[in-house]
Formats: structure tokens, sequence, C-alpha cells
């Protein structure tokens, strides 16, 4: 877990936002000055069955091959045919069990002050990204149920949209505490300098986004008419 | 002769396939970098590049032992 920059919190100090150009620094389609506040990875917990998972393989593996061993004699086919096909098998769950270990690490969890970003990425296959600006978080929860959830310390942080009346549940977030209060911090003080009018460093905080650039609604002209209804 | 010719191609995907999936991952995280002064270790102690040499030893390993054993 990244720890917070406490600058942050009450506003942006001027250097870093004239001098920094984030754009696409620490995940795909980072804003020039979006900061990350709040970063993690899910809580290593999820790999657990992957890692009782392979030494189970392994263990069965070992008896095969050392079994086949004592009773074929070496240079039957019979034992090469057993043996191939169990090295097979098992290269196939080394594979798998080291490539669930990478996608542990390319899975992250961000907080900037623009949004929350959930990362969903894979080495091969996936490549999603889950948003919510924090102007749209209508509620936030954090359910941390269960004995492990208490002694491993991760639990659910459950965002609430508003308008579409959708939530965004991140499970297997650690130190939920934590992100619940600092995203309620952001999100507090992001509506009042949205309320202010403050403008960053000369620059309008667009964020991109596929679904209004398709029916061509700028971000900034909602942001504009929710100030107004505020 | 079809058990060596299998193993060889076997080998070969094995070994190719770590080469592909270490290369496209730090592809990626070198390319996006996340704040480096405030990394956590998995567990609070494992490095990511002690990952990567697990994946890369147990894997030419395998290989290698399969061949003496089999072959």
């Amino acid at each position: 877990m990244f720890e917070l920059d406490e600058r942050y919190i009450d506003g942006f100090p001027e250097e870093s936002r004239e001098e920094v150009d984030n754009t696409d620094r620490s995940f795909i389609g980072q804003q020039k000055h979006e900061e990350i506040m709040l970063c993690t990875r899910l809580h290593p917990i999820i790999i657990l069955p992957y890692v009782f998972g392979i030494a189970l393989i392994t263990a069965i593996f070992f008896a095969i091959v050392y079994g086949t061993s004592n009773v074929i004699p070496k240079g039957e086919i019979m034992g090469q045919i057993l043996l191939f096909g169990v090295f097979s098998a098992y290269m196939y769950y080394l594979h798998r069990f080291f490539n669930k270990l990478l996608n542990y690490y390319l899975h992250v969890v961000i907080l900037t002050n623009y949004r929350v970003i959930e990362v969903i990425k894979t080495v091969y296959f996936c490549n999603n990204k889950d948003t919510i600006d924090l102007h749209k978080i209508q509620d936030l929860k954090k359910d941390q149920d269960g004995l492990f959830c208490t002694i491993f310390n991760y639990g659910t942080l459950v965002v609430e949209v508003s308008a579409i009346h959708e939530t965004k549940r991140v499970r297997y977030l650690p130190n939920p505490d934590k992100w619940f209060q600092t995203l309620n911090k952001v999100k507090r003080s992001y509506i009042e300098r949205r309320r202010a009018k403050v403008p960053r460093g000369g620059h309008s905080p667009v964020v991109q986004s596929s679904t209004y650039d398709k029916v061509g609604v700028s971000r900034s002209m909602l942001h504009n008419q929710m100030i107004r209804v505020l | 002769m079809l058990i060596p010719i299998l193993l060889i191609l076997l080998a070969l995907a094995s070994i190719g396939f770590m080469a592909v999936s270490l290369w496209f991952f730090y592809k990626y995280i070198f390319s996006y970098r996340l704040p480096r002064g405030q990394y956590q270790l998995l567990l609070g102690f494992i490095h990511l590049k002690w990952i990567s040499a697990a994946y890369v030893v147990f894997t030419l390993a395998l290989t290698i032992w399969a061949f003496l054993l089999i072959l």
C-alpha cells in the first residue's frame, strides 16, 4: 500500500501543477495533472489458494514420478509415455501458477485526485479499467465481515454511484479503513474545490470519458452543470 | 523416437511461454511505473525479481529433469 501524500488533501502545490506532466505515467489514461494519492494491490490472501494448489500438485507429481521410476524400468516405452504426460501436466500447472502471481502484481486499485480506478490487467488476455469520478460518488461503505477479514485486515469497499444507481465493489482491499477515510477526505476536498470554482493551475480538469465523448458532451460542461445544481 | 521429439517440443513451448510472459510483464511494469518509494513487497518480504527468477529456474530445472528422467 502506498502512503497518502498529505499535500494533496487540501489543495495542490503550485510547483507540481506547473512542472510535472503525469500523462500515462503510472497507468494508461492518466491525465496530465492527475496525481496518485493512494495505490494498492489486492490483499495477498487471494493468491493463497494457488499456493496450496501448486503444493498439492507438486506432491502428487513427485509421488507419481518416483513411484513410476521404481516400478517401470528406464527406457520402457510405457514409462516414457506416462512420465511425459505427468511432466506436461506439471509444466502446465507451473506456468499457470506463476502467471497468476504475475497477474496479481498487475491488478491495482488507485485513488487519484480525480477518480478511483481499478486496473484489471493480466499478462495476456485482460486489460480492463474501471473508473469512478469522485464527483459521482454518492455513498461509501466498508464491509469487513468475518474472522479472516479482521485478522488479516482486508475488506470490501462499496462505492455507490449517483444517477445510475450502480455500486462498485472493490473486494480484498487491504487496509480498508485507510481507504475509506482517505476517499471521503479526497472526495470532500474535490467537491469543495469544484464548488469554489478554483482552477487548477489554469487547467480545466477534463477527464476523458469514452461514453461522453461519443455523444459529444465534454466532461467540463457536465462539471459546470453539477456545480450549478449544487 | 516420438517421445524425444515431443519432449523437445514441450521444452521449447515451455521456455518460450515463460520468456514471453516475463517480457510482456516487465514491458508493462516498466512502461507504467507506480511510485517506487512507497512500494510494498508481497507479504512484506518477497521481491518481484525473486518471483521472476523462481519462474525461470523452475521452468529450466523441470525441463532438464524431464530430459534426464525420460530419455
